[in-house]
């Protein structure tokens, strides 16, 4: 048994407490969501997965024995209904809205107006990019900084080695650091050529 | 040149780790410091840590949890017992049918004098009408004995060989799994017991 912040929550679901339930899928909704909406790429798709997500969860509670924390349990099958979900699409899903996150991204507190205009359009530039890397590199980093799993537990929810997982990143991370640097060459050749 | 690769390579993990002064990088930090490139490559690394540190997340749409919890309420009453009920595996069902059966046999193959009815209580007719019953069923028993035992015996025997025979062939394989199948069917029966009384008042 792990100690886990939600387990009298989840005790009580397993009772069947539909308002325990609310409460918990109010709690959760969020990272769920989040991680579907990042794999999946489409908010509708991502809501009727949430859906489908609750639903198995409910079902399946009074078999939850607690050997694990109860976001590991409801992380494995929100990750494994968006791949299956993937794989039924077969088509190339739409392009993450980059700016609908942007809307959700509170404004720190900055001197300049716009030197805090252009970086946040720079921040949101990189964001896109994230959406247009592979599959496997956007998931391990949606794990990683949204989700804020450690190595250990992305490999054990995506059944990866250790090394594979540090080097998914890795190379993720360098891929963005490769379009920054292109799009930064691209930028300095315009001037050029304006010049 | 080749070197220098190799350097890049390290540089996420570098940045990712907190640029650690440990001595596992001194040979990167002496590189960096002697590289422009690899230097160029460590602040747009940088940035982009700095970047997804900050990446937002996209939060569920306020209408989601209504959206779900109308999905859970839909389901039908009945249909949420059953699904939320876990149904045993044959493997605890059929052995457990199998002893059930040889206790009854069990039961029903003690000595007669074991079973006689008893005695009847003026004025209690439901014990008098049970022990008439009972004594015809001794007396038809004792009319076709053979054909019975003979019939009860290879109930018996053959209940007994394969409880024994599935016992020793599926506990290797079943092992905790079993056990662990048993004792959340009657955690699940307490639940049932619970909460059907929980209804009730």
């Amino acid at each position: 048994m792990v100690s886990d912040p939600l387990a009298e929550l989840v005790a009580r679901c397993q009772e069947g407490d539909v308002a325990a339930f609310r409460e918990l899928v109010q709690k959760t909704q969020d990272e769920v969501y989040n991680l579907a909406y990042r794999v999946l790429g489409n908010s509708q798709e991502a809501e009727d997965i949430v859906q489908e997500v609750y639903l198995r969860v409910w079902r399946a509670l009074p078999g939850f024995r607690g050997e694990a924390r109860f976001s590991s349990w409801l992380y494995r099958i929100t990750l494994n209904a968006c791949l299956n979900r993937r794989r039924e699409l077969r088509t190339q899903l739409h392009v993450l809205d980059a700016e609908e996150a942007l809307e959700q991204l509170a404004a720190p507190a900055h001197e300049n107006p716009v030197e805090l205009a252009i970086e946040h359009e720079r921040k949101a530039s990189l964001w896109r990019a994230v959406s247009r890397l592979p599959r496997k590199y956007r998931l391990v980093l949606t794990m990683f900084y949204q989700q804020q799993l450690s190595y250990k537990e992305i490999a054990e929810h995506l059944a990866l080695p250790l090394g594979t997982v540090k080097a998914h990143l890795n190379r993720a991370r360098r891929a963005l650091a490769g379009l920054l640097r292109r799009k930064r060459e691209k930028k300095s050749e315009d001037k050029d050529v304006a010049v | 040149m080749w070197r220098c690769e190799q350097f890049k390579e390290e540089l996420p993990q570098y940045v990712a780790d907190g640029e650690p002064a440990s001595p596992y990088y001194r040979a990167l930090r002496a590189h960096l410091a002697s590289c422009p490139s690899c230097q160029e490559e460590l602040q747009r690394l940088r940035w982009v840590e700095e970047a997804l540190r900050c990446w937002p997340k996209v939060p569920a749409p306020s209408a989601l949890l209504e959206r779900v919890m109308q999905a859970i309420v839909e389901q039908p009453h009945s249909v949420r017992m059953q699904e939320r009920w876990q149904p045993l595996t044959w493997e605890v069902w059929v052995p457990a049918l199998a002893v059930l059966a040889g206790l009854m046999i069990a039961v029903f193959s003690l000595p007669p004098h074991l079973l006689n009815a008893p005695v009847a209580v003026p004025g209690e007719e439901a014990s008098q009408l049970w022990a008439r019953d009972l004594a015809s069923w001794e007396s038809w028993l004792e009319g076709h004995r053979e054909i019975v035992g003979t019939v009860w015996n290879g109930v018996f025997a053959a209940l007994a060989v394969f409880g024994i025979g599935f016992a020793l062939a599926s506990w290797d394989a079943l092992g905790r799994e079993w056990w662990k199948e048993v004792e959340r069917y009657f955690a699940d029966l307490g639940n049932q017991v619970r909460l059907f009384f929980r209804r009730i008042h």
